[in-house]
């Protein structure tokens, strides 16, 4: 069993210590997995994000530890910059960081500011290109900004791959996209994960998203992490989570119904075709 | 009952919208067609949604209801007003009020009051009358305790509400949402979606409501799906839900319950057709 | 974490001098700042200086501000004017009437000519430390110290050097005279009513400031630039673009932390590397975010049409209400006691 990829323990952040501090995080441990995608849910001011801007170093913790890859970030003397090699790390609304007259310039940024060498930073460059779906022969020389949000919001994303990072942080990642482009992005952050190894860490607000992509939940609350579980796990929990001022997705929803309303349906259904064979199965005596 | 075309409170006859953009390199300009010959009445009190994707035309289409935009050719009336009429702008913008996708951007007092306020001190409506108009709109969109709030420190939920108190304070007849739930977060989405329905019902406010999401739509009136700046498909909920293969074509997402109902009648379950919404699905298939 | 930064100094309370509208407030402050003017070329005539300060120090205690909150806010200025006013007084040779003198001191070249050789080991070790290739030396570079420090050794050096140079003919047992300091009767009245002046006025501004909410001010200062409408002055609009850079700073100050944070993950740094990578760094925060905020700026306009904005419109205002009798009488009172002392022949 080889040790998690980030670790936190008793992690705490505090902005602005003093009489009007704010408490952001409070007595946080959770664990990573290497190659896992773990979805960080919570809504706007639970802390998520500023629970992830610890895994690269953008933030220190003010108590507890955080433990990225073996390296302590809170440690004196930490190389930041090379913590943030290996976490890559993408806002919200990335499109807005582009900057580059052409996409390849762009993209180029990270390695080029990591000193690789020339060749080495247009193969990156190409290959991070076509993991996000844009094949380099056709986007490469193009200006980031004649192109749509989705493929903008791509491009961002290859300039975080260029980096080849161990570990993908993405900041609410389909915000603003549309059906078709959020099922794009995630089908290639998909790839990502599948084909690299990558360990992916989601912040969301929408549980529903996420659901597909993330083997593990976190629930965070005022600060607190509250729940987690497996996708099944947190589902179920309808009642609990809307307290927290989340929703599970509708489906579950639907199912937590039917089984206030007496039907015996198994805490940890998820999938569509669980809840079509399970209810096919209960409602077959009133077939027509 | 009443004949949609004799009377609708919002007429767009043969729209058609165009506008050219500028390529960032060369000169060539772009003209593309945001909608084509589009002809919709909306009657007063009713529920419309818009569905369609970005690009489809319609966030023109709730502007030109407002008079933002004014029709390369066609026209439409609001109220009977032409929106291309200059001197009806303001008049038709007090009838027709508008939110906007960015919670954010559409904030612009420092003071949650103040900001209620702000349309009704442009028109220099005297003081008392201002107040007794804020505390009406608060009171309806439920921010009252909200009130010397300043914008940052509101969820985007209720900036979204406060956006809809200052649309209310002017007394409109329409409220126009475009894309108001994009931003949030799901639970917000839902209260923001059942303000909307609660002021139609009991304000009797038009209200024409712009999404991308299918699941939105369900307890609407009606529906408008627009493709390419074209409408495709027109009709209650219970005609568009029942024709999933279209709405899947048309690339849009169906929500799951909707998906499960389908599978299940498919097999031979009788579920009602206007059971759309997951409370009345759960009733639907408990019985 | 910025939006929290309340902006301004805006310490809400129910004084009277709460209660005074913004127009009286600032009308108040400019006939202040007038007849401190005046008063200033009337030389030792200390009248309406006392005024002034007595109506501050009333001021204070009307507002009901506490003087923990007012000590925070000024004893950085005051520090900073007490270490000024030796300077001033000593170094302001204005008048005749000569009070005191001190120097001049008179220094042989040659004494300062071997004082700055040996001196020059500063620069020199400093430039031997910026050459060599050592690790060690190389760490030393990167200290933030070291190289702040650059400017300040260049420019005592090419001081030195000039001296050197513009000295070079003369011998060495030549006498350069340092100073004389004088301390002038007049100097010390112009120090003295100057930094007076300066300490009420800001002073005033910050009750000011503290007793007035930034809306009222705006609402205060458009009703008193009302004569330059006639002259069809945009008065309004200026108005509705304070107010809006008002409610946005916080938004745009958490925005720019926001694109701060996503390209310093990338691996932008301000602090080091070359001076191509800097100024690349300041481009990608520079560039995106002025295109965010032209972005935002004409979603607000519409939003702003939407809601029926039409340019240079009459608003209602509500913050800034009628005068009433407390403005009046605070009034009369500052301009009464002000023109006597200006008249008060004692």
């Amino acid at each position: 069993m080889t040790e998690p990829i980030i670790i936190t323990q008793h992690l705490t952040h505090i902005y602005a210590p003093g009489p009007q501090q704010k408490v952001a995080l409070n007595d946080i441990s959770l664990e990573i997995e290497r190659g896992s995608c773990t979805a960080i849910i919570g809504v706007t001011g639970s802390g998520k994000s500023t629970l992830v801007q610890h895994f690269n170093g953008l933030l220190r913790p003010t108590s507890g530890r955080v433990i990225v890859n073996g390296l302590d970030t809170g440690a004196a003397g930490v190389d930041l910059q090379t913590l943030r090699r290996h976490v890559g790390m993408l806002f919200q609304f990335p499109e807005m960081q582009l900057f580059e007259r052409t996409v390849f310039a762009d993209v180029a940024f990270a390695p080029r500011r990591q000193k690789v060498e020339r060749r080495e930073v247009r193969r990156r460059v190409f290959h991070a290109l076509d993991t996000v779906g844009l094949p380099h022969e056709q986007f490469a020389a193009r200006s980031p900004f004649e192109l749509s949000g989705g493929q903008m919001r791509r491009v961002a994303l290859a300039g975080v791959m260029a980096m080849s990072p161990s570990v993908l942080i993405l900041d609410e990642p389909s915000s603003g996209l549309d059906a078709d482009a959020r099922e794009e992005f995630y089908y290639y952050l998909q790839r990502i994960k599948e084909e690299q190894g990558v360990t992916i860490v989601l912040v969301s607000h929408d549980m529903a998203e996420v659901a597909a992509l993330a083997d593990w939940l976190c629930v965070l609350h005022q600060g607190q992490l509250v729940m987690q579980g497996s996708p099944r796990h947190i589902f179920a929990h309808g009642d609990q989570l809307r307290k927290w001022g989340l929703a599970a997705p509708p489906l579950s929803e639907l199912l937590a119904l039917l089984r206030q309303q007496g039907m015996a349906i198994p805490a940890e259904t998820l999938t569509l075709d669980e809840a079509f064979a399970l209810l096919r199965l209960k409602l077959k005596d009133r077939i027509v | 009952m009443d004949d949609i075309h004799a009377n609708p409170f919002i007429d767009m006859q043969q729209v058609s919208y165009v506008y050219t953009r500028q390529q960032r390199k060369g000169h060539e300009e772009q003209r593309v067609q945001a909608l084509r010959a589009i002809n919709l009445s909306v009657r007063r009190g009713e529920y419309l949604v818009v569905l369609g994707h970005n690009g489809s035309g319609k966030s023109t289409l709730a502007r030109l209801c407002n008079a933002l935009l004014t029709p390369t050719s066609g026209r439409v009336l609001v109220a009977g007003m032409d929106t291309s009429d200059q001197t009806m702008q303001r008049a038709i913008r007090d009838k027709v009020g508008m939110i906007f996708q960015n919670p954010d951007n559409q904030i612009i007092a420092t003071v949650v009051e103040d900001d209620v306020a702000w349309a009704l001190t442009m028109r220099g409506l005297p003081t008392a009358l201002i107040r007794e108009r804020v505390e009406e709109a608060m009171e309806a969109v439920g921010i009252s305790d909200l009130r010397e709030r300043a914008p940052q420190q509101l969820s985007g939920g209720q900036k979204q509400r406060l956006a809809i108190a200052g649309v209310l304070a002017l007394r409109p007849q329409c409220i126009l949402a475009d894309e108001a739930t994009a931003q949030l977060d799901p639970l917000s989405r839902r209260e923001i979606v059942a303000l909307l329905h609660r002021l139609n019902r009991e304000l009797g406010l038009t209200v024409i409501q712009i999404t991308h999401l299918l699941e939105e739509a369900a307890l609407a009136a009606r529906i408008v799906i627009l493709q390419q700046g074209r409408i495709v498909m027109e009709g209650p909920p219970i005609d568009i839900f029942s024709d999933l293969e279209r709405l899947r074509r048309l690339k849009l997402a169906i929500p799951e319950p909707i998906e499960l109902a389908a599978r299940l009648r498919e097999a031979g379950f009788p579920l009602a057709p206007d059971a759309l919404t997951v409370e009345a699905l759960a009733r639907e298939m408990a019985h | 974490m910025f939006s929290k930064i309340s902006l301004g100094v805006y310490y809400p309370g129910k004084s009277l001098f709460h209660r005074l509208q913004a127009r009286t407030k600032l009308l108040i402050m400019v006939w202040l700042a007038v007849v401190v003017a005046i008063a200033n070329g009337r030389e030792w005539h200390f009248a309406p200086y006392v005024v002034v300060v007595a109506l501050l120090l009333l001021a204070i205690v009307l507002s009901g501000i506490p003087l923990r909150v007012l000590w925070q806010r000024l004893w950085l200025l005051l520090l900073l004017t007490l270490i000024g006013i030796p300077p001033a007084i000593f170094f302001s040779n204005v008048g005749t009437t000569i009070l005191a003198m001190y120097g001049p001191w008179h220094v042989p070249y040659g004494t300062l000519r071997l004082t700055i050789l040996i001196a020059s080991i500063l620069p020199l070790t400093y430039l031997l430390l910026s050459l060599l290739r050592a690790a060690w030396a190389r760490a030393l570079r990167r200290r933030i110290w070291f190289r702040s420090s650059r400017v300040l050794v260049l420019l005592l050096t090419i001081i030195a050097l000039l001296f050197l140079w513009l000295t070079r003919h003369a011998p060495a047992g030549g006498l350069q005279p340092i100073g004389p300091i004088v301390l002038t009767y007049d100097g010390v009245w112009y120090t003295m009513a100057f930094f007076i002046a300066f300490l009420t006025l800001y002073t005033f501004s910050l009750l000011l400031t503290m007793t007035t909410s930034p809306i009222a001010l705006i609402e205060g200062m458009t009703l008193l630039m009302t004569p330059l409408r006639w002259l069809k002055l945009p008065v309004d609009d200026f108005a509705l673009m304070t107010l809006i850079a008002l409610r946005f700073v916080p938004t745009l100050l958490e925005e720019a932390e926001q694109l701060v944070k996503a390209q310093t993950a990338r691996g932008a740094d301000l602090t080091q590397g070359t001076l191509r990578e800097r100024l690349q760094s300041m481009t990608m925060l520079f560039v995106p975010f002025m295109q965010a905020t032209f972005r935002r700026a004409a979603e607000l306009a519409t939003a702003l049409e939407a809601r029926g904005y039409q340019s240079e419109q009459r608003q209602t205002l509500l913050h800034e209400k009628t005068i009433r009798w407390p403005d009046f009488v605070v009034v009369v009172v500052v301009v009464g006691t002000t023109l006597g002392a200006l008249v008060f022949q004692g």
